[in-house]
């Protein structure tokens, strides 16, 4: 059974917000600046309410910022 | 307060409370370990709600999780086989094995019941079947 991967957008969307550096994403988010690094490097999928708190961030929907491809 | 300056305070209260320790284990006497390292954890924790910035995020818990549950697994079954090995040796040989046998078979025994209660208790809040 292949595996399921989750991407995202991240990079590219703080870039087209002003590019918006990780550490602010991550004080707006309220994470640690590692964890943004590795959202950005696919390292880590976060849970729902990370996700949620990314996209309204950026002021965009949940599946523009995390796509599930399987 | 920024996370350097937490980290040189954590340092300092560390090294006070370890030198405290070792000084009183040393000369026997037993009353300033607890309260020792009880006001070393009292103060972490207060300098923590100080803190602006956050150190500790769902990512960090999860490599916690992690990890202990791997070193859960490996304690169990290194202090069960290695309990029962000594034990096992202890019976063909007069020697002092018996009791470390004991105390590493036991720790494993309480490890695995305070881990099968504490799921118990977290498969109830997160609605496992009653």
């Amino acid at each position: 059974m292949p595996r399921a991967r989750i991407n995202n957008s991240i990079r590219r969307l703080r870039f087209d917000h002003n590019e918006m550096t990780q550490e602010e994403l991550a004080s707006r988010v309220g994470c640690t600046r590692q964890t943004i690094i590795a959202l950005e490097q696919g390292k880590y999928v976060p849970s729902i309410e990370l996700a949620f708190k990314i996209a309204r961030a950026f002021g965009v929907t949940l599946e523009e910022v995390f796509q599930y491809e399987e | 307060m920024s996370v350097k300056t937490l980290r040189l305070y954590r340092a300092i209260v560390v090294i006070i409370v370890a030198i405290l320790v070792g000084w009183s284990v040393a000369s026997g006497n037993a009353w300033i370990p607890v309260p020792t390292v009880i006001a070393g954890i009292v103060i972490l924790f207060l300098l923590k709600r100080r803190l602006k910035e956050v150190v500790v995020d769902e990512r960090i818990f999860s490599i916690a999780d992690k990890a202990a549950m791997l070193a859960f697994r490996v304690f169990a079954i290194l202090a069960a086989t290695t309990g029962a090995t000594l034990l096992a040796l202890s019976r063909e040989s007069d020697s002092n094995f018996v009791q470390v046998g004991f105390t590493l078979a036991y720790s494993a025994c309480a490890l695995l019941i305070f881990y099968y209660f504490a799921y118990i208790v977290y498969n109830r809040k997160y609605g496992g079947k009653e």
